[in-house]
């Protein structure tokens, strides 16, 4: 009844030592069969293939090959845009007053760490286009007569905030790695034409590129491409939440002049929530900043068409305090804020006077100039996908995720996405786990969505309550909830640990 | 004081008319549980289906032996936390079915057999094989007295996992799967204890909400850790190194170890030298 059944070979002791004959043989077994669309030669295998080679593309390849459990396997990285000079980083340390690119990001003390642990970090650091975050000040636009001034929450650290490092000296640095690893292959100027996702774990998937007839197969395939994920919309049953914040953010480079007493001069960071959404300024260093203003489409269209010295002009207002409104409610709001923030500064703060005195005088710092040609603008959005992952594909950074900038944490929950996967990975081959396997990401997507969703919720709802013009609640009265939430936050020194906890990314 | 007396006096009693009439199996398989499972050919290897606490259950499993041969000094130290630890490692997986557990043991580099009564499901097994590529991994339709005959003494492991459950001849089984072992190897068995809070949760709970697919398991034909091992300890000349309770979340999908054995354990078993 329980005969022995040979499938493969007749010979059993055979096959026993030759197991390259065992798979070419079952391969033919399957072919066989009528299964035509696995291991056929035309199409070249890699264990991994990454589509997007943006920063937290290529940083998941560079974590990928230096996991020591994952060393040897193959690493495909596809990007859309060509070899380009911009990461050519000798041009950045030949000429130190080179102009600063008007792309940074607020790198966290979390990303650094992941940054540190692919060696790419020191190479940002040997150029000393890092510059770090030494104190955070954040205020909100009132109605001009009590200046604002006891409505500023300061965060200020021993050690440093954050770093603000230009977007292509990151990627010059991640891209320097890469092509010291043997096993990353990169793939520039690709287009890819479709992404096929097995059904079951038994297939492979396959990436279909459009310019010759190329095709890739893999046992994992990692999304990395941005907002408009192609390889998001591949996952079956995918649904994403996503809407548009109808502002624009404009961005551009800039000379300015601050206080010469300050403490921690050219390591400021200001953010001021102006009525129609937060303007940022982010420390390059001592004289030079990166702006990210956050505007009404129409704003940022007027915007574009000024001169830089109009643009200036127009910087320089929004930032200082407004004229004095004519406005009763507005100004009555004001006062209760005002007399609020006494209250608690007597009560609750624990910093001197004078010390807190003193950082307020250099609130808001004056631009005086601006690097041609460095002016851009960008939409500004929100969106979430369900499923970060699938058989045998996961998404990391925008392609799962878009953030409003003004916590500046969008490409740092990419990077935990980055070390979130790879953990994982690492994980499920020690345990002889398939890389693709569905199960194994499962667990990522757990630990990914636990870490991000409550950010996105949170930077969601400051944005809905500080960043934009609201048409339903009269004014005083956002300017009054906005102002009384500043000063919350700055009192209540719980309150202010738990965002600048939160914002470093990590662990608690 | 009487009571507890009273209470082992009936499994006592149980446990003798269960070896008695089970003694009476020769064979150690039951062609009902191999049509049983047979039939789930259809969605073995579907990491969503039925079977998903079969596919999330690899992790604990695999490391389980992979520390289990690392304690007898089995694994190359230079392969230790690597993903070549089961390398130049013989292995006997009995009762494979669709090789869910085998092929995680190849792909760490084991030298893996597998061996199950069910025609369907070894064919299963050796379609879904093609994946891994040049490892080495072998599966047999036929049941451990007829592999014990031409094996004997050739393995360092075998792994018999979510299997003595379905087999009427404890016995038996075990003593053909010591057969094949070498003296010194290892027996890892993974099983759910016959006890209410498994009685309960694997067929009352289990199988009415659909987590298993309904009649798989026969709750009187589960054994108990001390059963087992007396088995092992007594008729198969083996020593007990561990044995480790196991525990199950079927809303995450997670298995986890615990301290209590009253839902599942995993045991591990060295031959005699």
């Amino acid at each position: 009844m329980y005969q022995r059944m040979i499938f493969i070979s007749s010979s059993r002791t055979h096959l026993k030592t030759n197991m390259m004959l065992l798979n070419s043989s079952a391969n033919r077994l399957h072919l066989s069969l009528g299964n035509v669309s696995n291991y056929s030669s035309r199409k070249k295998y890699y264990d991994i293939v990454i589509a997007g080679g943006g920063m937290v593309g290529c940083a998941m390849a560079c974590k990928l090959s230096k996991e020591a459990a994952l060393s040897g396997m193959s690493i495909l990285l596809l990007e859309g845009g060509p070899n380009r000079k911009e990461y050519d980083l000798f041009a950045k340390k030949n000429t130190l007053d080179k102009p600063y690119s008007n792309r940074v990001s607020a790198v966290s003390k979390s990303s650094v760490q992941l940054l540190q642990s692919i060696g790419a970090w020191q190479i940002i650091e040997d150029l000393g286009r890092n510059n770090a975050v030494k104190e955070m000040r954040i205020w909100n636009s009132g109605a001009g007569r009590s200046g604002g001034i006891n409505n500023v929450l300061t965060f200020d650290n021993d050690n440093d905030l954050a770093y603000i490092v230009e977007n292509d000296t990151i990627l010059g640095a991640l891209f320097k790695q890469i092509n010291e690893e043997q096993n990353i292959t990169v793939n520039y100027d690709t287009r890819v034409n479709q992404f096929n996702l097995p059904d079951s774990n038994r297939d492979l998937a396959t990436v279909q590129v459009a310019n010759g007839e190329i095709s890739f197969e893999t046992s994992l395939l990692i999304g990395s491409d941005g907002y408009g994920s192609k390889v998001r919309s591949a996952i079956s049953g995918q649904q994403y939440i996503g809407w548009e914040y109808s502002q624009r953010a404009v961005v551009a480079t800039l000379h300015i002049q601050s206080d010469e007493d300050d403490t921690y001069k050219g390591h400021v960071a200001w953010q001021k929530f102006a009525q129609l959404g937060p303007v940022a300024l982010l420390p390059l260093d001592d004289k030079t900043c990166s702006l990210v203003w956050t505007t009404s489409y129409e704003e940022a269209n007027r915007l574009a068409e000024l001169s830089d010295n109009e643009f200036i002009d127009a910087l320089n207002d929004s930032l200082s305090e407004e004229k004095e409104s004519n406005n009763t409610s507005l100004l009555l709001a004001d006062d209760a804020a005002h007399i609020l923030a006494k209250v608690l500064n007597k009560y609750c703060q624990s910093n001197d006077e004078n010390k807190q005195n003193k950082k307020i005088k250099s609130i808001p710092p004056i631009v005086v100039g601006l690097i041609k040609d460095s002016r851009a603008s960008f939409p500004l959005g929100f969106g979430h996908a369900c499923q970060y992952v699938g058989q045998r594909v996961a998404l990391v950074g925008d392609a799962a995720h878009r953030i409003h900038p003004l916590a500046g944490q969008g490409v740092n929950l990419g990077f935990s996405d980055v070390t979130e996967l790879s953990n994982q990975l690492n994980q499920s081959v020690l345990t002889g786990a398939d890389i693709g396997d569905l199960n194994a990401l499962l667990n990522y997507q757990t630990a990914a969505q636990r870490r991000n969703v409550p950010i996105m919720l949170g930077v969601d709802g400051i944005q809905k309550m500080y960043g934009s013009k609201n048409n339903l609640v009269p004014p005083a009265i956002t300017t009054l909830i906005r102002n009384v939430g500043l000063t919350i936050c700055q009192s209540a020194s719980i309150v202010k640990k738990l965002l600048s906890d939160k914002a470093s990314g990590l662990p608690v | 004081m009487n009571l507890i007396a009273k209470k082992t006096n009936i499994s006592n009693s149980f446990f003798i008319f269960r070896t008695l009439t089970q003694n009476y199996v020769k064979e150690t398989v039951n062609a009902h549980e191999v049509e049983h499972h047979s039939n789930m050919k259809e969605y073995w290897w579907n990491s969503n289906g039925p079977l998903n606490a079969l596919h999330s259950f690899n992790p604990l499993r695999v490391s389980f032996i992979i520390n289990g041969l690392t304690n007898m000094k089995k694994i190359e130290t230079k392969n230790i936390g690597t993903r070549q630890s089961l390398e130049n490692i013989k292995i006997l997986d009995v009762g494979c079915g669709g090789g869910i557990l085998t092929e995680a043991l190849a792909r760490i580099d084991g030298n893996v057999t597998g061996i199950d009564p069910s025609k369907e499901l070894i064919t299963i097994a050796n379609d879904h094989s093609v994946i891994l590529r040049n490892k080495n991994i072998i599966y047999f339709n036929e049941s451990i007295e007829e592999h014990a005959l031409s094996n004997t003494e050739s393995y360092d492991a075998i792994v018999t996992s979510e299997v003595l459950e379905h087999v009427s001849n404890k016995y038996g089984f075990l003593t053909k799967c010591i057969d094949c072992l070498k003296p010194g190897g290892s027996l890892f068995v993974t099983t759910p204890n016959r006890t209410i809070c498994s009685w309960l949760s694997v067929i009352v709970l289990g199988e009415t909400l659909n987590f298993i697919p309904k009649g798989t398991h026969e709750w009187e034909k589960f054994i108990c850790p001390h059963e087992l091992q007396s088995i092992l300890e007594n008729n198969c000349e083996c020593d007990t190194i561990s044995i480790n309770g196991l525990s199950y979340d079927p809303f995450t999908n997670r298995w986890s170890w615990t301290d209590s054995t009253d839902l599942s354990y995993a045991l591990h078993a060295v031959k005699r030298i």
